[in-house]
């Protein structure tokens, strides 16, 4: 790595939600131009796209060059676009991707787009991210099964308990009602929870994310750039991505691929899990959640259902976890998500976040677990901003 | 196996989850010759060293790692079914669809015994290898 950084100069996003009227195009477009003017850039000065997505070819009939559409509805031509498709952490790809771009000096103004539109659906009711699970899906496999299982796992060892799981939604439903952007902007009770329609194992439909519309765009600039027009309202970003290690038999309680991605994160950063103050987490389940505060660091193994239920990832605790409303608010645009998280930590850090504001935020990070392979999750992703 | 009927996976996978033979059917794994490792499903390669694996029978007799009760599942598996992750000796870890007898539930260190079945119909005839737990 080299020792120069990259830097978010501008985020955008559309709120997100089920938009079956609106085209793909409409949503790119309105997330791109959103972070744009946000970072005061002409289309004209933008010297690549990187566009993350990963079901536009089973869902819209449209596998390649969401980058190119999205980039021509923005009168961006004639650079490189790449279009990245890698499970739920096809935005975070994309931020890899960017970050990589710009430190290498390919591109001084780097545009990095998640686009999605769920709601437009051949072949309803199929689990949707599953590439990789062949077998499996022949045998009634489904993301929410594996944390079904894992969640069985984790309670009986550490005590976890299913009010603590509960205690995510709630969370993050909470900090999801104070952002103009989530799917849903409703509260909901520990009760409702409990009570809603029972899914897999211990999990209920409370527990599980929905499926979304919506897209997200950050600007990306170099550190040339940020020479010239200062680093007032920068973000420093560094982003680690690998794919999975596929060990078979082995404590399903944790992703080690996500310990061993974190510690390269935090290395490349240059800090510690104890100098994050904000955090976006791949919570597409409760339980999900939980384990990746264990897996990030923030507290010791197992013992992440006692962080969601002292209240230390709420808002006012000492690692707000998901304040822009995490998946279980904020909906899975599954490319989207990745840029979405990062478009959050970059608000908060830049104290722009309104009434879901952490006081003081320096450090945020962004988390992405990607897909299944072989039985193990395919891609970690993970982002860390600064100021 | 049938024209009609498919193996979970078949068309994807080089190596089939399952073969008949005399005594029924068998869950299939690779072995690497060189450092003895199983996995499940099948690898043609050995990814710790690049031999190429046996194809050999797993063991039929494994434990229950994790097992759930599916209440809504996806289009093709209607609910209420089971899933679990089942320990076998080989150390491997299959995924699976469990048959769990009538007024018991699955839950960590069952025994659980290959007694596969057709798991599906739509959109073709799946038989899987199916788990049976027990005490």
């Amino acid at each position: 790595v080299s020792g120069s950084a990259a830097y978010v100069a501008g985020v955008g996003m559309t709120r997100f939600g089920r938009f079956p009227e609106r085209a793909v195009a409409s949503l790119g477009r309105e997330a791109g131009l959103a972070a744009l003017r946000d970072a005061g850039v002409e289309p004209s000065a933008v010297q690549a796209v990187v566009c993350g997505s990963a079901r536009s070819g089973t869902l819209l009939g449209r596998e390649s060059g969401l980058g190119q559409l999205v980039g021509w509805e923005l009168g961006i031509r004639h650079v490189p676009v790449h279009n990245l498709k890698n499970y739920c952490a096809s935005g975070a790809d994309a931020m890899d991707v960017g970050r990589t771009i710009v430190q290498s000096g390919d591109a001084d103004v780097v545009l990095v787009l998640g686009v999605e539109k769920m709601s437009q659906r051949r072949g309803r009711g199929a689990a949707l991210t599953s590439d990789g699970m062949e077998v499996e899906g022949d045998l009634g496999f489904s993301p929410p099964g594996y944390f079904g299982l894992l969640a069985q796992r984790h309670m009986a060892e550490y005590g976890t308990t299913r009010e603590q799981l509960a205690m995510v939604a709630v969370k993050n439903r909470r900090m999801g009602a104070m952002s103009p952007y989530p799917q849903y902007r409703d509260t909901v009770t520990v009760e409702d929870v409990l009570d809603s329609r029972p899914m897999v194992g211990v999990l209920n439909l409370l527990d599980c994310c929905p499926t979304t519309d919506g897209a997200a765009a950050v600007v990306l600039v170099s550190e040339a750039v940020a020479d010239r027009v200062g680093r007032a309202r920068l973000v420093r970003v560094s982003t680690v991505l690998r794919s999975g290690l596929y060990d078979q038999v082995k404590d399903a309680t944790t992703f080690d691929l996500d310990v061993r991605t974190a510690h390269a994160a935090y290395e490349r950063a240059g800090i510690g899990p104890e100098d994050v103050d904000v955090a976006e987490v791949h919570d597409a389940f409760t339980i999900a959640e939980i384990v990746h505060y264990e897996d990030l660091g923030f507290c010791a193994k197992g013992d992440g259902g006692k962080l969601v239920h002292e209240g230390v990832t709420d808002l006012g605790g000492r690692l707000p976890v998901s304040t822009g409303g995490g998946l279980m608010s904020r909906g899975h645009p599954l490319g989207a998500t990745g840029v979405a998280q990062v478009v959050e930590v970059a608000t908060q850090l830049r104290g722009e976040a309104g009434e879901r504001q952490v006081e003081g935020a320096r450090v945020g990070l962004t988390h992405v677990a990607g897909g299944f392979m072989e039985g193990d999750i395919a891609t970690s992703g993970i982002a860390v901003l600064s100021r | 196996v049938s024209a009609e009927t498919f193996l979970p996976g078949e068309d994807a996978r080089e190596i089939p989850v399952m073969r008949r033979s005399e005594e029924g059917w068998e869950l299939l794994g690779s072995r690497c010759p060189r450092c003895g490792e199983h996995r499940y499903p099948a690898r043609v390669l050995c990814p710790h060293d690049l031999s190429e694996c046996d194809v050999v029978a797993l063991s039929p007799v494994g434990v229950v790692y994790a097992a759930a009760q599916v209440h809504l599942g996806p289009v093709g598996f209607p609910a209420p079914y089971w899933v679990g992750w089942i320990d076998l000796p080989e150390e491997v870890r299959v995924y699976t669809i469990l048959d769990v007898p009538d007024g018991t539930e699955a839950v960590p260190g069952d025994r659980a015994e290959l007694a596969p079945r057709v798991v599906r119909t739509e959109p073709h005839e799946v038989v899987g290898p199916v788990f049976r737990t027990g005490r």
